[in-house]
């Protein structure tokens, strides 16, 4: 029986074979997280056919319908509106923040990363102070600032996110470069008369990736429950437009009528959250060969 | 030891006059004139140039940028943060009297933290990969993942609305009794101190799995102490010191979540105050309340460090 499996599994390709790959598979939760972020995300990005009404469309008539009434799956809101149908439009609001935030901070991180450590001395000195000046904000408290100062809209938000949380990928990726930069296969590169940044895009960074990949899928996780949080607040995506932070702030009047226009976006934030930790967990558990692993 | 301390505060000056730099800078260069910001945000007034130079001259904006910010930095060591554009009040004294809620909730929350994560932590780490360590994770996992705005609004609706036991916001006063006090305080610092004791087992349970493995939780057990005593005498204590450094940290993103935990429970605080006068487009506030948060912050991971290299004898003070 183990020579059939072992049979088996010297036709997979490569990949599969993979210890990575082998360790995620393992791991139930990662497949959870990974089947919950799938779904979610594939319905969000197959709005157009899978919300059953328009999201803005209003009817008077049909305030608060409960969950499960007259074809509204989840009802309707205090505008008739159908909360499935803007549950499905709203995710992609939080899609496209998660991707765009973790974009932004892990390019700026990467890149300065990469360069604090590669180059030292002076450069370093200077990065790392800076990465130290972000690390001194509390960072919710520095978005809103950073809100007041250029006002709300999703753009904003998202730059915002962005620009205040690169400096943990540029600390990560500085200390992996500290280690690789004496590695002989940089040194060898550098002997074959690579040029510097050669080395750091070719050679590095491809080495950083495992860690950047965990640090990411759960930034985009906290991206999103930030964004939600600011949408909350007034500060993110303004209504009509559906989001589901602002759902839940537009649902906060109404709790004694229609606690389900609270309860239903509230839990799609914490499935889209939940779902990305899940998975980056069990990421950090196949790709990081110094974490304890085997959690079966 | 007195050397350490007084490097570390020599250490913050570069860092506080960075800070101050970037609080200024986030709302003086970025595009837009606060003046008639806040004056197309009165409806009760219509903006001549005459009033507009006026008012540029009284917040000092039509001076250079950079002595703007001198100017902005010699206010802030007299303790001067400027003066609301919306109720007039000294932004310092507004912050001032906000504080005492602020404190109250952010403490009760990191008790209410610590008193969840460290026995959770603990169990989950002692009985490694059991059923009870995964629901351990799989709790912690959720309670990193609940959106707090979330949680607090669903306790409202389960114990102010439906069971109608606890009030649904605001603060309690002494004045009526701890009771009253306590009775307003337990949603909000449940709600904030959530999110915080889900980070908090997680690495407890780490750092304990580490402290386990060592040499001298073996010879403990070899020298034939009961296992309550190897883990809560000898392990707990060690594994205590890593959560205590990280406790700073966590700090901030407890008053990142006062902003939010502070508006829906409608409690006096600062955080309060820092949504409304963003709302109200209330500048000189909002750059004070952002001013505070961070300062609060800081001061407290210098605190932090200072204690850890007093409790750990083996950090070296350079």
């Amino acid at each position: 029986m183990e020579q059939l499996e072992t049979a088996q599994q010297t036709k997979l390709s490569p990949f599969r074979q993979s210890r990575g790959w082998q360790q995620f598979r393992r791991n139930r939760l990662a497949t959870l997280g990974l089947v919950i972020v799938l779904i979610l995300w594939g319905a969000t990005l197959l709005a157009e056919y899978v919300a059953t009404h328009d999201p803005y469309e209003m009817d008077l008539a049909n305030p608060f319908l409960p969950i499960g009434s007259q074809g509204h799956l989840l009802g309707t809101d205090n505008f008739g509106r159908d909360v499935f149908s803007r549950i499905i439009w709203g995710g992609r609001a939080s899609l496209t923040v998660g991707i765009v935030v973790v974009g932004i901070s892990a390019s700026i991180g990467l890149i300065l990363g990469v360069i604090s450590g590669y180059y030292g001395g002076w450069i370093d000195l200077v990065i790392m102070r800076i990465t130290d000046l972000f690390f001194a904000f509390p960072f919710f408290i520095l978005a809103i600032g950073v809100i007041a100062a250029l006002g709300p809209g999703l753009q904003n938000v998202m730059l915002v996110l962005g620009l205040v949380t690169w400096p943990e990928y540029a600390r990560m990726v500085r200390a992996k470069t500290l280690a690789l930069r004496e590695e002989p296969f940089v040194e060898s590169a550098r002997a074959a008369g690579a040029k510097d940044l050669r080395i750091m895009f070719y050679h590095i960074l491809p080495n950083c990736l495992g860690p950047v990949i965990v640090m990411a899928t759960l930034g985009m996780a906290n991206a999103i429950l930030a964004a939600a949080g600011l949408s909350f607040l007034g500060m993110g995506v303004q209504p009509p437009e559906p989001e589901w932070g602002s759902m839940l702030n537009e649902a906060r009047i109404y709790m004694r009528t229609a606690p389900h226009l609270i309860i239903i976006p509230g839990m799609i934030i914490m499935l889209a959250v939940l779902g990305l930790n899940f998975l980056g967990d069990g990421l950090r558990d196949a790709l990081d060969p110094k974490m304890p692993t085997a959690r079966q | 030891m007195g050397r350490y301390i007084v490097r570390r505060l020599l250490a913050m000056i570069p860092l506080l006059l960075g800070i101050s730099f970037i609080v200024f800078a986030l709302l003086n260069i970025l595009p837009g004139d606060p003046v008639s910001i806040m004056l197309s945000s009165n409806p009760h007034i219509t903006p001549d140039a005459n009033t507009i130079a006026q008012l540029q001259a009284q917040y000092g904006l039509d001076k250079p940028l950079f002595a703007q910010y001198l100017i902005f930095l010699g206010n802030l060591f007299k303790g001067d943060m400027g003066t609301s554009m919306y109720t007039q009040q000294p932004v310092l004294t507004a912050i001032w009297e906000r504080m005492p809620a602020t404190a109250e909730l952010a403490i009760a929350a990191l008790i209410i933290s610590v008193v969840i994560a460290i026995p959770v932590g603990v169990i989950s780490a002692v009985r490694q990969y059991s059923w009870i360590d995964h629901l351990c994770l799989i709790g912690t996992l959720i309670g990193v993942s609940m959106p707090s705005f979330w949680l607090g609004l669903l306790l409202m609706l389960g114990f102010s609305l439906k069971l109608r036991w606890l009030p649904l916001s605001g603060m309690g006063y002494f004045s009526n009794g701890v009771g009253d006090v306590l009775r307003h305080l337990i949603m909000p610092a449940f709600t904030l101190g959530f999110g915080m004791a889900a980070l908090l087992a997680r690495l407890t349970r780490s750092s304990m799995l580490e402290v386990l493995g060592q040499d001298f939780v073996r010879t403990a057990r070899a020298k034939g102490l009961s296992e309550r005593a190897v883990i809560y005498r000898h392990a707990l204590r060690n594994g205590l010191i890593p959560i205590f450094t990280v406790l700073g940290v966590q700090f901030g993103y407890l008053l990142g979540g006062s902003v939010i935990v502070e508006t829906i429970f409608s409690w006096p605080g600062i955080g309060r105050l820092a949504v409304n006068s963003i709302m109200n487009r209330d500048l000189p506030m909002v750059q004070g309340t952002v001013l505070v948060f961070t300062l609060l912050f800081i001061l407290v991971n210098l605190g932090v460090d200072i204690l850890y290299a007093a409790i750990d004898p083996r950090i070296q003070y350079d």
